[in-house]
């Protein structure tokens, strides 16, 4: 009797933590078997933290180059326009598209062939303008498209539109959903955390509506890492604290909850220490990899020497980088400045300058620490620009205006067919002849290379089914690898 | 013995639990079956999807979401019915639900939807039953009920006859009252946001007369903080914020308008006139500049100041906004689905909803002004607030200096503009003209009796046969006290919304609310001395198994404090509370580079500039919104970010709330302000542990509370006495200094008793209603 | 005794939840295949609790005739486990039975007895020795049990039942060179893409894809592949209408075909769509069986199915904590990864608990984690592991002596670590081995045999002969505007870094110029200009900053002529506040601008106040008209209404050179002690911009954020 009773009294007390752990491990495997758990949905796969099916990628890292750069500066090599200097753009090829309030009222639409140079890289021989020297040592991971094309022409809306499903309204960013329908790999992490750095073009601004949760619970809402020394909000203990201290802290706030929970028997208590336990493990996992007072000269010279200062991009790529490879699911990137309505050579100089070495210097690194193959790397904006000039129109200057019909973005690593290039539009850069690829269509893509089938990570508000591709989506099957 | 009793006990329930729960899924299926409860839920869920209201996405030409069709011959199998009275063989529905046949499925498997068993089994038995179709039940206009009959000595009023008859037909006892102690705190912070005060905790426990909580009722009611209270969740639907909300994200100053929703509820308005005035008060004859004032409410939407976008585009924009703010807030419909096609489950059809965006799209504005180097605090139409103005009708406002302030507001053109529907709801699409008209489906607008303008919309809105609205509201109010409406989707009373869990009462609440005068502040009394609501949260185990949602009331919820009160009651009870009502938001501590981060480097609020002094002090409510970049501590505990209409916050728990109440600077301060000034009373250190404790926890603490409590303060006071530095660094937090504490009370004593509160303040129950 | 009673009552519990879970939520269970294909096991697993109870049944029958204690023992034991297959057994029962095909009246009473029974047992665990409670609980269960177990005898099924649902998968037509390249690509093709309507039981538009015949027959629209019209034949018109369309196959929300897939039944049909031709026939040149290698290629990428079975999720649950996260790929494959967290934590031990699901791991990350080399011999028996990371462990070169052991190892990640060229030739020694990753470790490029069939990356190596530019230095201090006793304080972030520095307004230069060593002091108004340099890099570009002293207050400030009123700032309050403006942001509160009208303030100090100096804070950004002022003067007097002139400047015209110029200028106006109450400051601004200005003619703009008095 007493033996046993010994025995029993051990598992309750010392036990209690790993046996809960325990309950809420084999409620997750039961969640594997009920599907629609979750809000009683019937019929539509909720979120069980694993994919679909197999998945390509297992982290995403998406360089979000706010403003819209000139895909005619950068990838897209449309050697007519050069030709056609200066002559008006053909109403055929322009045939109705609205214009936005900038350039409504020019009566000449001069075509512009761009300033720079461009050339064929590696094996793949995928063009690329000079503006980036070290991006094009890499071209042979990529995959580049060119038919990318979106409804909104002003920023805000297409911004909106790329980054939540949906040009208007509060719905659930990318990172949210992905977060929402795999959870957080690294415990003591947020899934989705959003960087923000700006350049030296002229800014659009970014907005916390970009990362948020929209409906879903909070728990899935991008988490801003600043650039001061606090890198996430409210993670350093003020002054006066250490660790210990906040261990004591801690230890007296759980007797005092537990004691509570005796008394109301609510299940929220509960969590409630659980999440106290999580924040102090955060308090611990972030300063070691936001730490860069250490990195080598290798790194530095790899990443450029901005990538010691926090809030440039560079250091974004770096911290990217440590996030991605520490478990992060979503780190979403912001650079604002590629807004080129006017002084686009001057413009875009600076920002490929601030921009090109910490990028390509990211793929490298993810390569050589075998995670390239786990992580897919995305380059991209809300829209293009025209392929016609905006305000005076000189021969090493000029402007361009917004342009949905078609833009450039490229995609690396994680299930992603490297060196190729996906896409044609016309000669004149402007329409999509072959292979268009809708934002929804690039929303499928993500999902499916995360191991989601994208219309079923659904949720139910308000009485509708929301998906991050609404109520359309192809997967763009011929870019996997 | 006693450990196999309770392994005993919890075998015993999975086993009864499983058990039972399967039954349910063979045998409870109910004598007769509901088609508002148990068929249309379904139906709208899975079907209506392809065979409901949405013509354009009907397949098959069959609906289901009326009889006629239902019943009627099928029109691409000839001689066959979808639903054949009480005959299941010759009802298709029936033979699609059960086939295995992945062709003839319904639903079918790529629309990823299912039915279970159980809703198979309850389609069958209401074939067989003959199934009987009813109109939504929120389409009714709410009936005269029966109050059931009870004897109880629980009962306060009539509200708890409806929930004991309920709670009886479950097999759930109601719980006991709640401790004096927690009620009153329940009560201060359901009626003011605000903790109560040490004395007003003492008179209450000493005051042992019947009537001693109907009296603090009535006092808070009557408290200048009541309307604060009863703004908040108005300004979540009225998506009030401090800056146009668009990329650039300028300066706007909408705040006089949110002084008056505080005054109108501290006045208690009615909630006729409360409502019409928002809607119309410019079209009342005669409007006073009160009137207009409150009818910021359509113009608090986010306006563009971004160069270069289409101005129809975004005039059509701000337009959608009004509309479905206007359904969501005072129907409880979500209209936005039919602006692209016909309401996918609601009878509301694209038409009806163009038509309902007729009335507020007469107003003279543009899409874009001007962008933000125009720094326009208010776009046309716009009313300045003067001095003068203050000085007479509108003293409620608390404006600073003598400049005058702009407040966008309504105003409609001379000449009637046209409104046409939207194909697919693109802004250059423009399709048939309509009228001024709302859906038919759910109340016709005669407009023999209303005026074809948002005043008639009004009127529509409070005639006696609307459904809609007075349910409505009741329901948010109730869920503000419950944490939970009668019907839990308060934003959602369509086909796709929850039926509600007490359907007799919310008809009577409703009926009774508006036979009275539309009297809001009589409904919150009626509410918060009824008896459910005065019951203990305490959760049995049965109440955990049979009912962990809490819906049919026996106990009340414990719920957690929404983000602006937290504040509150952080300052509050550490004194450092400035009480002063409304005028414009204050920019409080926030960590650095939050809004420099994300600004495009232009407008007036491209850097956070934080406020010093007693506005740092003041309420939750007060902090300045920045829709791009909304207070990171109030996004945490899940406020709102004021991007649209909103009328039901979710309660999370996350790891990133324990960071915000362990380190925000806000927190610590108050920690510090109390600690240095209870300890510069000359009392026994117990004696100020629990004067802390019951300004937190509103509360005395058990003796386990306190000795845990004691013990922690003298270790803490050991390691300050061993390293002073540490303490002198801790009391530096803040910019708060106290006047008369005497500096040698930076000592290690107040840095221990710091802590001591910082703990309080974690503490679950500090930031939740028991 | 202890320790694996502990571990089965452990067991136990995890499984009596799960089953209470699924109780709860049966009618939502939805099992996927191979969930199925576990559930099935229902059927082996019942005989055993049965059995093992009924023993327990006699021993307690007969306990008279044992020793007691041996008795106790046997119970203590026997009892737990029957517990763990009864619960197991009915976990398995309530999966099992969402395969559906079973009478429902019986099937939920048999599961209700079985749950039932289960918990029985499962309680009767706890009791374990001999007593009335034991005796009696025993004999309900086994009542129970016969009922429970006589009704499910009459729901199961025949034969072959078991491996049912895996037989799907092995049927996967094999790749084989010798059959046909139909066979091999086209196949499949339609069995995965079309067949699931297409086949002879359905016969969807009477056409049956699944065998050569049905093909060559077609449909009741005709054929589907039309000799005489290879290139248009109805089926290839049909997967390339528009996918909307009605008659686009496969059906839209259906799985479609790829551009690959398409275009090779598109050149197969067109070659006349040959069923025999062999796949080893073809040239390996030919265009249809290169696009065939393709799908082939790509597909193989696609299956990864595992022969294992499944660890259990109680245990990998038991498994994961914080800092090790324990998963399966996905929702439908036993395999399993691994990934360790935050190095601080690192708990070699987790190896060792691993060897638990040693079969199941195929991918382990331990990137950043202190692995030592002892460490390593835990790892080497997880037989399935195909994908390693390692980088900057501790690990060295005995280490990989030992990984090169792992059978089917792929991919191994060494970047960091102490791993020397000594390693290569181990690791060519793999069979398995097809990546391995090495940079940052002491071995190159050269190391490397180029004609090696494992790629070994050896990732970034600075180029010594490029030179990169340094970033300019920055300042600590948080403002501008700094009290005469605060100093400056310069950095640079990079290490060995030497900030060179003037205040004179010259560009420092890389050798004479002052080398920063100590924050420095300000005088009124000093502008640094600093830049950073280092061997192997080129020197920065300089960087700028004009600092303030914070002056002596005047009690109040008026502005004569109001600002325009685009520009008021906080109006008068502004000039003083030791804000200054941002160049850029004209309207960020602090920038008084005027242009219709000059700029007139007066000043007055608490009491009679000697100046020696006035400073003028202005925004010069000369392509956006912001100019300075033609000239400046300065009153002073005792009583506001009588001011005299006591100074008057003219500060140096605007010349072309300052087209660019946009910065913070500073215009210093010296009083030389001049005492009064009162001081005004009236500054003209430019009446007309100079002919090379775009606004030649023009007014130009005075912008002010600051004035001090010294």
């Amino acid at each position: 009797m007493s033996e046993f009773l010994e025995n029993r009294l051990n598992v309750t007390r010392r036990h209690f933590f790993t046996r809960s752990g325990m309950a809420i491990g084999s409620m997750a495997l039961g969640s594997l078997l009920v599907k629609d758990l979750f809000n009683g949905d019937a019929g539509t796969a909720l979120p069980t933290g694993l994919p679909h099916f197999a998945p390509k990628a297992k982290r995403i890292i998406y360089l979000f180059q706010n403003g819209a750069p000139s895909q005619l500066e950068t990838f897209s090599y449309k050697p007519k326009l050069n030709e056609m200097f200066g002559q008006d753009l053909p109403e055929s090829i322009r045939n109705g598209q609205r214009l936005t309030g900038m350039t409504a009222n020019q009566d000449k639409f001069p075509l512009v062939g761009t300033y720079f140079k461009f050339k064929q890289h590696g094996k793949s021989g995928i063009w690329m303008s000079e503006l980036f020297p070290h991006l094009s040592t890499v071209v042979d991971d990529i995959c580049m498209v060119h038919t990318m094309h979106t409804e909104a022409i002003n920023h805000d809306p297409a911004l909106t539109f790329m980054q939540t499903g949906a040009q208007q309204g509060n719905r659930p960013s990318m990172g949210a959903w992905l977060s929402y329908g795999l959870g957080s790999e690294n415990k003591n992490l947020p899934a989705f955390t959003v960087l923000l750095s700006r350049g030296r073009g002229n800014g659009q601004g970014v907005y916390s509506k970009l990362w948020t949760n929209g409906f879903l619970d909070s728990i899935h809402q991008g988490v801003q890492f600043s650039n001061s020394d606090e890198r996430v909000l409210y993670l350093n203990d003020g002054a006066g604290m250490d660790r210990s201290d906040r261990r004591t802290m801690l230890d007296e706030i759980s007797k005092l909850n537990a004691l509570s929970y005796e008394k109301f028997g609510d299940p929220e208590i509960k969590t409630k220490i659980e999440q106290y336990e999580m924040a102090y493990r955060m308090q611990t996992a972030v300063p070691e990899l936001t730490d860069i007072s250490k990195e080598s000269d290798q790194i530095i010279r790899m990443y450029g020497p901005d990538c010691l200062v926090p809030g440039t991009y560079a250091a974004n790529c770096l911290l990217a980088r440590k996030l991605s490879e520490s478990g992060v699911r979503f780190v979403q990137l912001y650079h604002q400045g590629w807004d080129t309505h006017g002084n686009l050579v001057n413009d875009m100089r600076m920002q490929a300058e601030d921009t090109d070495r910490p990028t390509a210097a990211l793929i490298k690194d993810l390569k050589q620490r075998g995670l390239l193959d786990e992580t897919l790397v995305i380059w991209g904006s809300e829209f293009g620009r025209t392929n016609y000039c905006q305000g005076k129109l000189t021969e090493d200057n000029y402007g361009r205006d917004h342009h949905p019909r078609s833009f450039s973005i490229w995609m690396a690593g994680g299930g992603i067919k490297p060196g190729i290039t996906y896409g044609e539009t016309d000669e004149f850069g402007y329409n999509i002849v072959k292979d268009p690829v809708h934002v929804n269509d690039f929303h499928a893509t993500v999902l499916h290379l995360m191991g989601l089938q994208h219309d079923k990570l659904v949720f139910k508000h308000l009485g509708r089914r929301y998906r991050l591709t609404d109520v359309a989506g192809q997967v763009v099957n011929d870019i996997l690898a | 013995m006693k450990e196999i009793r309770s392994i005993f006990l919890v075998t015993l329930f999975f086993s009864i639990l499983t058990s039972c729960h399967q039954s349910q899924d063979t045998t409870a299926i109910p004598s007769k079956i509901d088609y508002n409860l148990h068929i249309r839920p379904i139906l709208s869920d899975r079907c209506f999807k392809c065979h409901g209201p949405d013509a354009n996405k009907r397949q098959g030409n069959l609906r289901l979401d009326i009889p006629d069709s239902a019943f009627a011959e099928l029109k691409e199998h000839p001689g066959t019915f979808a639903i054949k009275k009480g005959d299941l063989k010759n009802s298709q529905l029936y033979h699609r639900i059960y086939t295995e046949n992945a062709d003839e499925m319904m639903p079918p498997p790529e629309s990823n939807l299912k039915l279970n068993d159980h809703e198979r089994k309850l389609f069958a038995r209401w074939i067989e039953q003959g199934a009987e179709y009813k109109p939504h039940w929120s389409f009714i206009p709410p009936q005269p009920q029966e109050l059931p009959a009870s004897t109880s000595s629980w009962v306060k009023n009539e509200i708890d006859n409806f929930v004991l008859e309920k709670l009886k037909s479950q097999g759930l006892q109601q719980n006991e009252e709640a401790d004096k102690e927690r009620l009153l705190k329940r009560l201060s912070f359901d009626l003011t946001g605000l903790p109560p005060s040490i004395a007003m905790q003492d008179e209450y426990l000493k005051d042992a007369s019947a009537d001693a909580y109907e009296k603090m009722v009535d006092k808070l009611l009557a408290n200048k903080h009541f309307g604060e209270k009863m703004a908040l969740p108005w300004l979540d639907a009225a998506r009030y914020a401090d800056s146009h909300g668009y990329q650039d994200d300028g300066l706007r100053t909408m705040w006089p308008w949110r002084d008056w929703v505080i005054h109108a509820y501290n006045e208690n308005y009615s909630y006729e006139k409360f409502v019409t005035w928002q809607l119309a008060g410019d079209l009342i004859p005669d409007a006073n500049k009160e009137m207009i004032l409150a009818t910021g409410f359509n113009r608090n939407h986010k306006i563009t100041q971004e160069g270069g976008v289409i101005d129809e585009e975004y005039r059509l924009e701000y337009v959608t906004d009004r509309t479905n703010t206007f359904a969501k807030t005072f129907l409880g419909m979500t209209f936005e689905c039919a602006k692209c096609h016909d309401h996918k489950y609601d009878p509301i059809k694209q038409k009806d909803y163009y038509s309902t965006f007729a009335f507020f799209n007469q107003v003279p504005e543009k899409g874009l002004v001007g962008d933000i180097s125009l720094a326009s605090l208010a776009d046309p139409p716009r009313m300045n607030i003067t001095t003068p103005d203050i000085m007479g009708l509108l003293k409620f406002i608390n404006k600073k200096d003598t400049t005058p302030v702009p407040v966008m507001i309504m105003k409609d053109s001379s000449v009637v503009r046209t409104t046409h529907i939207l194909k697919r709801g693109v802004y250059d699409q423009p399709g048939d003209s309509v009228d001024f008209s709302t859906p038919a489906g759910i109340f016709l607008f005669d407009t023999l009796k209303f005026k074809k303008n948002r005043l008639g919309l009004s009127q529509w809105l409070f005639d006696k046969n609307n459904p809609l609205t007075s349910r409505v509201y009741v329901n948010r109010v109730w869920q503000s006290f419950f944490g939970r409406g009668l019907v839990k989707t308060s934003g959602d009373f369509g086909m796709q919304g929850d039926p509600p869990s007490h359907p007799e009462l919310l008809d009577w609440l409703a009926i009774d609310f508006r036979d009275h005068g539309w009297d809001i502040k009589r409904l919150v009394k009626q509410i918060v001395t009824s008896a459910t609501y005065r019951q203990s949260s305490v959760i049995s185990k049965q109440q955990q198994e049979t009912d962990p949602e809490n819906i049919y009331l026996s106990r009340h919820s414990r719920m957690r404090l929404p983000a602006e009160f937290i504040k509150d009651h952080i300052m509050a009870s550490s004194g450092l509370l400035n009480e002063e009502i409304g005028g414009p938001s204050v920019k409080p501590y926030q960590p650095k580079g939050i809004w420099e981060s994300s600004t495009s480097g232009r407008g007036q609020l491209a850097g956070y500039v934080q406020d010093h002094g007693a506005k740092l002090y003041r309420r939750g409510m007060y902090t300045f919104i920045k829709r791009t970049a909304p207070p990171p501590s109030m996004l945490t505990f899940d406020g709102s970010n004021r991007d649209q209409c909103e009328v039901r916050r979710v309660t999370t728990n996350t790891p990133l709330q324990a960071l915000v109440l362990l380190n925000d600077p806000q927190v610590s301060e108050a920690a510090r302000v109390l600690a240095q000034t209870i300890n510069s009373q000359n009392l026994p250190m117990e004696e100020k542990i629990i004067k802390a404790f019951r300004l937190i926890l509103c509360r005395t603490p058990e003796p386990n509370e306190k000795k845990i409590l004691t013990e922690y303060f003298n270790l803490e006071k050991t390691n300050f006495d061993q390293s002073p530095m540490k303490a002198k660094a801790l009391l530096k937090s803040g910019e708060y200094r106290l006047v008369n504490s005497k500096e040698s009370n930076a000592d290690t004593e107040s840095a221990a008793l710091m802590q001591v509160i910082q703990t309080m303040y974690n503490m679950e129950e500090t930031i939740s209603i028991g | 005794m202890q320790f694996p009673n502990r571990v089965i009552s452990n067991i136990n519990f995890c499984l009596a939840i799960l089953l209470a879970f699924l109780g709860i939520f049966q009618d939502k269970i939805d099992a996927t295949p191979v969930f199925q294909s576990i559930g099935r096991g229902h059927l082996l697993l019942l005989h055993l609790p049965i059995g093992i109870l009924l023993l327990i049944g006699i021993f307690t029958f007969f306990r008279k005739s044992f020793d007691e204690k041996f008795l106790r023992e046997f119970n203590t034991t026997s009892i737990s486990i029957a517990a763990s297959f009864a619960l197991l057994t009915a976990i398995l029962g309530l999966i099992l039975s969402k395969e559906g095909g079973y009478d429902e009246e019986i099937l939920s009473f048999h599961k209700r007895m079985g749950i039932i029974t289960a918990f029985l047992v499962y309680f009767l665990s706890f009791i374990k020795q001999p007593g009335i409670l034991f005796t009696s609980v025993l004999v309900l269960s086994l009542i129970v049990l016969t009922i429970g177990s006589h009704n499910g005898a009459t729901l199961t099924h025949g034969e072959g039942f078991l491996q049912k649902p895996l037989m799907k998968e092995s049927v996967e037509s094999q790749f084989d060179e010798n059959a046909s390249l139909y066979q091999n690509v086209m196949k499949p093709i339609f069995d995965g893409k079309c067949t699931s309507c297409h086949n002879p039981n359905k016969l969807k538009g009477e056409l049956d894809l699944s065998t050569i015949q049905g093909i060559k027959k077609g449909g009741k629209n005709g054929l589907v592949i039309d000799l005489n019209k290879l290139d248009s034949s109805p089926l290839i018109e049909k997967i390339h209408l528009p996918e909307e369309n009605k008659k686009h196959m496969p059906p839209q929300g259906k799985p479609q075909l790829s551009n690959d897939e398409k275009a090779l039944l598109e050149m197969w049909i067109a070659r006349g769509a040959d069923f025999e031709k062999k796949w080893k026939e073809y040239d390996s040149k030919d265009s249809l069986y290169m696009a065939a290698q393709k799908i082939i290629s790509s597909t193989k990428s696609e299956q990864s199915n595992y022969d294992f079975k499944a660890a259990s999720s109680t245990l990998i649950s038991s498994l994961n904590d914080p800092f090790t996260t324990i998963n399966p790929l996905n929702q439908n494959t036993p395999a399993l990864h691994a990934d360790f967290y935050v190095r601080a934590q690192y708990n070699p031990k987790k190896l060792i608990e691993f060897q638990k699901i040693k079969e199941q791991l195929v991918e382990l990350n331990m990137g950043n984690m202190p692995v030592e080399d002892a460490e390593i011999k835990n790892i080497i028996n997880f037989s399935n592991l195909e994908k390693l990371i390692l980088n900057n462990s501790n690990i060295t070169d005995n280490a990989v002596t030992e990984l090169v052991k792992l059978p089917v190892l792929k991919s191994l990640a060494l970047s960091g670590t102490g791993v020397t060229k000594k390693s290569l030739p181990v690791l060519q020694s793999s069979k398995s081995l097809k990546e391995v990753f090495i940079w940052n470790t002491s071995i190159t490029a050269q190391d490397i045999d180029t004609n090696s069939t494992i790629f070994f990356y050896t990732g970034y190596v600075p180029d010594t002969s490029e030179k990169q530019a340094l970033n300019s230095p920055a300042i600590r201090n948080e403002s501008t505007v700094i009290d005469p006793k605060d100093s400056v304080t310069l950095y640079h972030r990079i290490p060995g870094v030497i900030i060179r520095y003037t205040l004179n307004d010259s560009l420092p230069d890389t050798f004479s110029s002052a080398i920063y060593e100590r924050p420095l002091s300000m005088s009124r108004h000093t502008t640094v200009k600093a830049r950073a340099m280092k061997e192997g890099w080129m020197a920065s570009p300089v960087s700028s900053f004009s600092f303030f002293q914070k002056g002596i207050k005047p009690l109040h400030s008026n502005l004569l002529i109001a600002p325009n009123e685009k520009y008021r700032a906080q109006g008068s309050a502004s000039l003083t506040d030791d804000v200054k403006g941002n160049i850029g942001n004209l309207i960020d509160g602090n920038w008084l601008g005027f242009r219709e009208n000059p700029f007139e303030a007066i000043f007055e100090f608490d009491t009679i106040t000697s100046l020696n100096e006035v400073i003028l804070s202005i925004n010069k950004s000369v392509g956006s008209y912001l100019v300075q002022p033609a000239y400046i003067e300065v009153f002073s007097g005792n009583d506001s209404t009588q001011m005299k002139l006591i100074k008057k400047i003219i500060p140096a015209p605007l010349t072309e050179n300052e087209k660019g110029v946009s910065k913070n200028e500073a215009i210093e106006i010296k009083l030389d002690g001049s005492r009064a109450k009162y001081f005004m400051i009236k500054a003209m601004n430019n009446p007309k911009l100079p002919k090379w200005h775009s606004g030649k003619g023009q007014k130009g703009w005075l912008f002010v954020d600051e004035v001090f008095f010294y």
